[in-house]
């Protein structure tokens, strides 16, 4: 027995060291450089052909494959898998991929040696509606989206009129009121089963509300669909906007949500009650909002200025009054005609100013200063000079966290007030036979798309069946003499909207 | 000598300690087949709902008064090998003691009536099978209800599976009863504290049942909830408006309210 395992132990001995024969090799390693490959390339989906032709060496003698690929970037809560795309050395690859980041990858192998080298580059690839400027617009009838093309920089480089009626199959009903962006919004367009976030366009007329499909401007609900309870009217005042952790919704002059903490399917609630004796009341189609904040609203049937505390529950909060307050935040006999956000204040205050009314005499407004705290309202008058011409306004809009002036428009022509020092200055008169539609300060500071940066005061007219846009840059606040562009076509237009691939909920500031 | 009885005593007081407790041993595959009750089918995977359904209430409120039988179904499983042919299992009825219990004939047909027994196989090559319990609307239930201890007993078919799982636990009613959903979570978040007529205004405001299954389905939707939390908190502020002196009170006499 014990002999037996002498052999084994000597056999595994004798396996166990090998002879080193020193056949190391110490020549150079291989080096294959790759060039002709930029770092980015932005394309359009079922529109654009990814042209590349690489040019590749090797300090070796080689003779090489080829491999193209692609990744899907970004794809959070996903298993990223390598597509093969081609097996040539040049590519020419029709896009055809779903509007999203994507990694391209290029390898080339020495089958000589075995070495291989490799090349990325980010692949931003967009669908002819998920980058460009949206005008929302209609004929006094229905309500329909045209689209300018941005494809190298912010300026527009042609035009494809009504995608909303030729995607989704029909215009919107009624008016147009306004839009906003959500990349929170929950559909189940990607999988039938599962609620998840979608990049929905918001748009609301005053006989419609849909929640659009960025990616292809299908129609994803509208009013028949949008409410958990069923189909519902819609009738003004109406609106639609992102908040603190809610979409919002005005139809009737009342409150509704959809938390989009919560999961859910897309769909609004009962109405918010505004008190708990559920108090008949009509909201005031203008609101104060920023991201992850509560709105300040206001109810024209009480005068009375709300919230919904955390962008949840069944009903809104009354805001506080504060010591020194101008003017009651309940009871007193004014409507506002305009509210709108300014910016945060220190320690995360909401910021706002508001135009408003006397109900027993329309021909006198006031001007006041919002700065929500919590549930603390302040309300400061600002003074309203003798002749002002604030007085006659028809539209008004703030340079949202830029200067502190408020734009208006009087008399078909533009006018800006310091709101520091209650300067009022003509900025732009618009050209005979056209009439103002809406005016609003856009800005897109997002550092990862700074391409396409900008910060304009935007003017829409009507001339005829037509529509102009123009957007101006400023100076001080001040606007420059001429449009960097202007935007035309058929209908009236009533808000604007910058997509891009980069953009979410936060942001664009939601606020006439 | 005392120091030394001690540590022996305590010597011997932990290891009877040791040994005083043993896990109950799986029951292992050894060739017989056996037979348990188990959660729905659908939650049959998840860990969490092992023990869903051991109790479980039924009411005839909600129907018309001319229905006067209706079916409660548990779910049962086997193990061991499949059979190409049908099997039979066997359940009966065990005293709940200090319950009023249900009396067979009255309340519930009889698991050993004719035409039940035939309920109650498994189909060929099936391991799951809906056990029916067809429960009688005895006019005596708008007053009071009743209990049915079932449990599994062996048949020529099975031997039982683990003992925690073969007894189910059915109260048979005419009337409202507290569904084990509206648990402390609902109680303090979105319904507050039980009562008849609260549970009749739910029905009431919303024409849902506020059964187990409606309130388990609003328990993973909270939009939902919050959508018929807001219509029965909205449908009772109006109550109050239009009754400013008789507010919705319950059977107790204490006002109705909603935390939500």
């Amino acid at each position: 027995m014990n002999k037996i395992l002498c052999y084994i132990i000597a056999g595994i001995s004798f396996y166990s060291c090998a002879k080193d024969k020193g056949n190391y090799s110490y020549g150079l390693s291989e080096d294959i450089l790759i060039t002709g490959f930029q770092d980015q390339y932005n394309l359009i989906s079922l529109q654009d052909t990814l042209s590349i032709s690489p040019q590749v060496s090797s300090n070796k003698d080689g003779d090489f494959e080829y491999t193209w690929g692609v990744i899907e970037n970004l794809a959070a809560g996903k298993i990223n898998t390598f597509d093969t795309i081609a097996h040539t050395k040049d590519l020419s690859f029709p896009i055809k991929l779903d509007a999203n980041e994507w990694i391209l990858v290029f390898q080339a192998k020495n089958i000589k040696t075995g070495y291989s080298q490799y090349k990325t580059a980010k692949l931003s690839v967009n669908t002819v509606s998920t980058r460009g400027w949206y005008i929302l617009k209609d004929n006094d009838k229905d309500s329909d989206l045209d689209v300018f093309l941005t494809p190298n920089d912010i300026s527009a480089t042609s035009r494809i009129d009504n995608v909303l009626s030729s995607s989704s199959g029909n215009k919107m009903p009624g008016k147009a009121i306004n839009m906003s962006f959500s990349s929170t919004y929950q559909s189940n367009v990607a999988d039938p089963a599962v609620f998840t976030n979608t990049r929905a366009l918001l748009v609301a007329t005053d006989n419609d509300i849909r929640a659009i499909n960025i990616n292809n401007l299908r129609t994803i609900r509208d009013h028949s669909s949008f409410f958990i309870n069923g189909s519902q009217p819609i009738e003004g005042p109406t609106g639609i906007f992102n908040g603190n952790t809610s979409i919002y919704l005005f139809n009737q002059g009342l409150l509704y949500n959809i938390n989009t903490v919560n999961q859910n399917k897309g769909q609004f609630g009962n109405k918010i009650r505004i008190d708990f004796n559920n108090t008949t009341y009509s909201l005031s189609p203008y609101f104060v909002v920023r991201p992850n904040m509560d709105p300040i609203l206001f109810d024209n049937l009480s005068a009375t200025f709300v919230t919904l505390v955390a962008g949840n529950g069944a009903t809104m909060t009354k805001l506080n009054q504060v010591q020194d307050n101008d003017l009651p935040v309940a009871g007193s006999n004014k409507t506002p005609i305009y509210m709108g956000y300014k910016s945060t204040g220190t320690a995360s205050k909401l910021q706002g100013y508001a135009v408003l009314q006397d109900n027993s005499d329309a021909s006198n407004r006031s001007l006041y200063f919002l700065e929500k705290d919590k549930l603390n309202l302040s309300l400061k008058r600002v003074s309203l000079e003798t002749g002002s011409k604030v007085q006659g306004a028809s539209m008004f809009t703030l340079l949202t966290e830029d200067e502190n002036l408020l734009y208006f428009v009087s008399n078909n022509s533009l006018y800006s007030k310091n709101l520091s020092n209650g300067n009022e200055q003509l900025q732009y008169t618009v050209p005979a036979g056209e009439r103002v539609t809406f005016i609003k300060h856009l800005k897109y500071t997002l550092s990862s798309d700074a391409a396409y940066n900008f910060n304009y005061f935007i003017i829409g007219t009507k001339s005829g069946a037509d529509y102009k846009v123009r957007m101006f840059k400023k100076s001080s606040g001040n606007l420059e003499s001429s449009p960097s562009q202007t935007l035309e076509g058929n209908g009236t237009a009533k808000g604007i909207l910058y997509i891009s691939p980069k953009i979410n909920t936060n942001t664009f500031i939601n606020s006439y | 000598m005392k120091q030394k009885k001690f540590h022996i005593l305590l010597a011997f007081g932990l290891f009877a300690a040791m040994y005083s407790c043993q896990k109950e041993d799986y029951l292992l595959f050894e060739g017989q087949t056996r037979v348990q009750f188990g959660p729905p089918l659908s939650l049959y995977k998840e860990k969490a709902y092992t023990f869903r359904d051991t109790l479980k209430p039924a009411t005839f409120y909600y129907y018309p008064e001319d229905k006067i039988k209706d079916t409660v179904y548990f779910d049962i499983y086997t193990m061991g090998n499949l059979s190409k042919n049908k099997r039979k299992y066997k359940l009966e009825q065990f005293n709940l003691s200090g319950e009023e219990n249900a009396v067979p004939g009255k309340h519930f047909i009889s698991f050993d009536d004719p035409s039940m027994t035939e309920s109650y196989i498994i189909q060929p090559d099936s391991v799951h099978a809906r056990v029916p319990i067809v429960i009688i609307r005895d006019p005596e239930l708008k007053n009071k209800s009743v209990n049915l201890g079932i449990r599994l007993v062996n048949s020529d078919d099975f031997g039982l599976g683990e003992t925690s799982m073969l007894w189910r636990k059915l109260i048979i009613t005419d009337h409202l009863t507290k569904p084990v959903a509206w648990n402390k979570t609902m109680t303090d978040y979105y319904l507050g504290q039980y009562s008849t007529r609260k549970h009749q205004f739910l029905v009431e405001t919303t024409a849902k049942k506020w059964d187990q299954d409606f309130i388990t389905e609003l328990s993973s939707s909270l939009d939902l909830m919050d959508y018929y939390m807001s219509i029965v908190a909205t449908a009772l502020a109006d109550y109050n408006r239009q009754h400013p002196q008789n507010p919705l009170k319950d059977e107790n006499g204490e006002l109705i309210t909603f935390p939500y």
